[in-house]
């Protein structure tokens, strides 16, 4: 299954007026694919298209040195088209949860750019949507295949859900997975997507503070959960299944290791649950080379995002040896990192 | 609806999302508004319900009924029932 996308003009017929419409019409094609599913940019990119064409549509994409950021607020409906509160360059709106939002885009922009090399969730300056106030008393936040949603919270159990910016790292990340692998959002695919968005929403919130793998928190959602729930955070990469023990939430069910693995039908085969296995995976391998775990561990993870051998229903076992592959290919076969990435697998039982 | 009796336990739980925690609380059919009833009785009686590639982090609903469960994600709630789910959250999140 590859994420639902929605669309008036199917993308094969805007691909096809690029490739045969007169000037106007190629240009309003180009610039709809451009605005839309990176997938199809991608796509049109191996249909082999003449360069005048190719150029054409890089000039109508974002520029390389800044995001380029829209905040809709949707005014506590379902409306995903609410009203315009912040514009790139604008100034803050004075509403929290959108200079969040806004903030947060930026700061996962930043963490590819620089670091990856990659421009936006296309690598090819995709406009960054963020909508805010999604319904009421909304506990979540979501990636629709086009923009990132958030919502407030509903007061008791959870804040708005633009508090944490790995919240925010997470969610754009779900893009960038969804442009270059098309996971299944099913079983173990599932999982590594949510792991995939987990460490890279860490690493979001550690390029930010400037901080090392050893003085990072490595918790997600913190400060998300209201003072009276028991929990520090929703998930914890360096201790799956730890995170909060709360009357009413229960216990984070997160696994650390592959023995205690859970078989089940909800969450999409446990796609939240099972990620703590590879999540604790990354923290290892992060932990054992030290220092910054976007420079070593991160290159490593977003390589392994690029490897087109993956495919979309790959399993724990098929995603390891990418990582493995892809350390070895940066770093050496001999190298520390390979032999730091090959021992976090092992060490969460996952066997190369 | 019409085979269960109102006083009948059914669970609802909400699975998924960012946060990926599990709230949990039951009900009766007794509680259900008409057009409620209707759109869960339509719920069951539909062969295999139309599920669409789910997107990231939605929410996905269970109701377990004695005849069965129904899932349903959140993409795909059918609008008589926002009500009920928006009832039942509130009534699982109290301490």
């Amino acid at each position: 299954m590859m994420p639902q996308r929605c669309s008036f003009v199917p993308p094969p017929l805007l691909e096809e007026i690029a490739r045969r419409g007169d000037d106007a019409q190629r240009d309003a094609a180009l610039r709809t694919l451009a605005l839309d599913q990176t997938v199809r940019t991608a796509r049109l990119h191996n249909l082999g298209l003449a360069s005048p064409m190719i150029d054409a549509l890089r000039s109508v994409v974002g520029p390389k040195d800044h995001p380029n950021r829209t905040i809709r607020d949707a005014e506590n409906t379902r409306d995903l088209d609410g009203p315009i509160v912040r514009r790139e360059g604008g100034k803050a709106s004075g509403d929290e949860a959108a200079d969040e939002a806004y903030d947060g885009l930026g700061a996962t922009w930043e963490l590819f750019a620089r670091v990856y090399d990659r421009n936006s969730i296309d690598d090819h300056g995709l406009p960054l949507e963020g909508v805010v106030h999604f319904e009421r008393d909304y506990d979540n936040a979501f990636w629709d295949g086009q923009r990132m949603v958030f919502g407030d919270g509903d007061g008791t159990l959870f804040n708005r859900f633009t508090i944490a910016v790995e919240v925010i790292g997470h969610e754009l990340a779900h893009g960038v997975t969804g442009a270059e692998l098309g996971l299944e959002y099913l079983g173990e695919a599932g999982a590594i997507n949510e792991s995939i968005s987990d460490v890279f929403g860490s690493l979001v919130k550690q390029y930010l503070n400037n901080e090392t793998a050893e003085k990072a928190d490595w918790l997600i959602g913190a400060g998300l959960l209201r003072p009276s729930v028991h929990g520090v955070a929703l998930r914890s990469m360096k201790a799956p299944g730890t995170a909060y023990d709360d009357p009413v939430l229960g216990k984070d069910p997160q696994p650390a290791h592959m023995d205690d693995f859970v078989k089940t039908t909800a969450d999409n085969g446990g796609v939240h649950i099972n990620s703590g296995i590879p999540n604790r995976a990354f923290y290892l391998a992060a932990t054992a080379l030290g220092g910054h775990a976007w420079e070593r561990a991160g290159q490593i993870w977003y390589d392994t995002l690029l490897d087109p051998k993956l495919r979309p229903g790959t399993k724990f076992v098929s995603f390891a040896r990418s990582t493995v592959r892809s350390a070895t290919r940066r770093f050496g076969a001999d190298s520390d990192e390979a032999g730091a990435v090959e021992g976090a697998w092992d060490q969460v039982g996952v066997k190369i | 609806m019409a085979d269960l009796p109102p006083d009948a336990p059914i669970t609802f739980e909400r699975h998924g999302g960012f946060a990926g925690v599990v709230l949990r609380t039951t009900f009766t059919p007794s509680e259900l508004t008409e057009p409620e009833a209707e759109a869960i009785a339509a719920q069951q009686e539909a062969a295999r319900p139309h599920h669409r590639a789910p997107q990231p982090d939605r929410f996905e609903y269970h109701l377990d009924l004695p005849t069965g469960r129904i899932v349903l994600h959140e993409e795909d709630l059918p609008e008589p029932l926002r009500p009920l789910v928006t009832r039942l959250l509130e009534r699982a999140r109290q301490r």
